[in-house]
């Protein structure tokens, strides 16, 4: 079982990994060509790098009344890890499709890898 | 489904954006729309998770702010620490592209040129411009 599902996974990690590469240098470059001159506007060049909404991380982190104040680095490398969290569990899910020898990627997938893999024990609340 | 807007217990990550991610990590495979439900609501709990593992790490120490050194230690201690050095290498760029920006601000102002110049400069610039519009 654990053979099965290690074998299709890193060649796409691969991939995954030199595609998210390319976004950022393409966002470095971005950057350069058009200078934001005088903008101290705290989350600007920051929405480039990210693919999510740094703001609306925050707010997500700010519904928990215990925690305080967060850097504006770590609400962006909150949201990094997210991104990679969303790739991780997505392909750890396709393995169960295509044990089921389905192409289409569907909730009790999810669920499957959910309950298999140990860092996910977290989200066993989200299960029906 | 969103009808108590305003309620901050409601937050979630934009399903777009999701997609899109979903998109690019699974090119060519279809994902039912209760499965990416699902994705959105789970990283709603990622985000919880790292945060709150964050926030006591940052108690423990002796600073009132989470830094990015909280956010990668809770990584660590909560089983992802494979993701750290990827997110450790965009925490480099993003301080490499803040640093840049200051830079290109300080260099902006020491162009030599006076700002009596910059601003004739500059009304040449809207006279152009509003000239071509109307």
């Amino acid at each position: 079982m654990a053979a099965a599902v290690e074998a299709p996974v890193p060649a796409e990690q691969d991939s995954a990994l030199c595609g998210s590469e390319g976004e950022t240098r393409g966002a470095e470059v971005e950057e350069k060509s058009q200078p934001q001159t005088g903008s101290t506007g705290p989350a600007v060049p920051h929405s480039r790098l990210s693919k999510l909404p740094l703001a609306r991380i925050k707010a997500l982190m700010k519904t928990d009344p215990d925690v305080s104040l967060a850097s504006q680095e770590s609400v962006f490398i909150i949201a990094k890890a997210t991104e990679l969290f969303v790739e991780m569990i997505a392909k750890d899910a396709l393995v169960y499709a295509q044990q089921g020898k389905r192409k289409t990627l569907q909730r009790k997938d999810l669920d499957n890898a959910i309950e298999a893999i140990d860092e996910f024990a977290f989200l066993e609340g989200t299960l029906d | 489904m969103a009808s108590s807007s305003g309620n901050d217990d409601d937050l979630t990550i934009p399903r777009a954006a999701i997609n899109k991610m979903i998109k690019e990590t699974l090119p060519n495979v279809r994902v039912a729309n209760d499965a990416r439900e699902l994705v959105v609501n789970c990283c709603t709990e990622f985000i919880h998770l790292i945060s709150s593992e964050a926030n006591e790490i940052c108690n423990k120490s002796d600073k009132k702010t989470i830094s990015p050194e909280h956010v990668i230690n809770a990584l660590e201690s909560l089983g992802f620490a494979s993701y750290i050095t990827e997110v450790k290498d965009v925490l480099q760029e993003c301080k490499t592209v803040a640093l840049k920006r200051r830079k290109a601000s300080s260099r902006l102002e020491n162009l030599g040129i006076p700002e009596e110049e910059l601003l004739r400069q500059q009304q040449e610039l809207f006279a152009k411009y509003s000239c071509s519009s109307s």
